[in-house]
């Protein structure tokens, strides 16, 4: 067992895959001001409570009571120190992993609970970032909305980070540069149904064979993806060349060229 | 007032099967870097404080009464 989160096969720093994390961030720390705050309560209020009492002379602390009291306290106390440390790991845990090609997002719950999300930059489409309130303002942090391309849309919600904007501006750049890297903007818009796949050359000249490229796993996942999207479009483009429908329209405007 | 006590004992038990398999699972997690043992330090510093208080305090008090004397 590695002590470590390697044992999840993710880049980390100390990992041997260390070299292809972009981004390794954590939840900002004012977003667990509010916890502070609580657990601070949570040790000083029954001290006070306490003081209080003594003060106003009440003799609560006398006899068999006192028993009560020391016993209560000390499980308050204890469960009190577990609260706050608990807190401090979902905070700490929470991570947001940027590598060359996926975005890792670790949801800590607690001592046994984490949600472990990943997302390949290939399917990434929209990237927005979100500063709303008195705290993220001040503290520069704030949520980043990432939607994935395809017909089943979803979204990745990354909460707290830490400068949203660069963040978000990151995350496109390397999203552009990994489509450019791998030539397949017009596959992808294609795919994304952007724009019509393009018609056959039925010409008489024979065509030469191209070698076969050696495919890597996100070429192969992306060819698959834009095969389904092909195959569900297909029978609705009946229109000419050209001509735009207001069903296409509709559909973003897609137009056969 | 004893079963007092022993309910406290038993407490004081599963506190610590939950906190000694917590903190373990913890430590899988560590980054290089990280400030997880500190805090890890800072935490067992803590619950001693707590238990080693709570014990100072229990051994003063008087233990064999009866409950019903309350009433």
């Amino acid at each position: 067992l590695k002590l470590n989160l390697e044992e999840y096969f993710y880049p980390t720093p100390g990992s041997e895959q260390e070299k292809d994390i972009v981004i390794f961030a954590r939840r900002h720390w004012a977003s667990l001001l509010g916890q502070i705050i609580l657990s601070t309560a949570m040790l000083i209020i029954p001290l006070a409570i306490v003081i209080i009492l003594q003060i106003r002379d009440t003799h609560f602390y006398q006899g068999i009571s006192r028993n009560f009291i020391v016993v209560g306290a000390s499980i308050y106390y204890l469960v009190a120190l577990t609260f706050s440390f608990t807190a401090w790991i979902s905070y700490y845990y929470d991570l947001y992993i940027v590598t060359k090609d996926t975005i890792i997002d670790i949801t800590q719950i607690g001592f046994f609970g984490r949600k472990i999300s990943q997302l390949s930059l290939l399917r990434v489409q929209d990237v927005s970032s979100n500063i709303k309130g008195i705290l993220p303002t001040l503290f520069a942090y704030g949520d980043v909305l990432i939607e994935t391309a395809g017909e089943r849309s979803e979204t990745f919600l990354l909460e707290a980070v830490s400068n949203p904007q660069e963040f978000a501006a990151k995350v496109l750049e390397l999203h552009n540069k990994m489509i450019e890297g791998e030539g397949r903007r017009k596959q992808l818009m294609e795919g994304e149904g952007v724009m019509a796949p393009a018609e056959k050359d039925f010409s008489d000249e024979p065509q030469k064979e191209k070698p076969q490229e050696q495919k890597t796993p996100y070429q192969e996942q992306l060819q698959k993806e834009i095969e389904e999207t092909q195959k569900s479009v297909e029978p609705e483009a009946k229109n000419e060349q050209g001509e735009v429908s207001k069903d296409d329209l509709n559909k973003g405007g897609e137009v056969k060229f | 007032m004893i079963i007092l006590l022993i309910f406290y004992l038993l407490f004081l038990f599963v506190y610590f099967a939950f906190n000694v398999y917590g903190i373990f699972r913890v430590s899988t997690m560590r980054v290089k870097g990280d400030m997880t043992g500190k805090a890890i330090l800072f935490y067992v510093v803590a619950i001693a404080a707590v238990i080693f208080f709570s014990l100072i305090l229990i051994s003063s008090l008087n233990w064999p009464t009866n409950i019903g004397s309350l009433f």
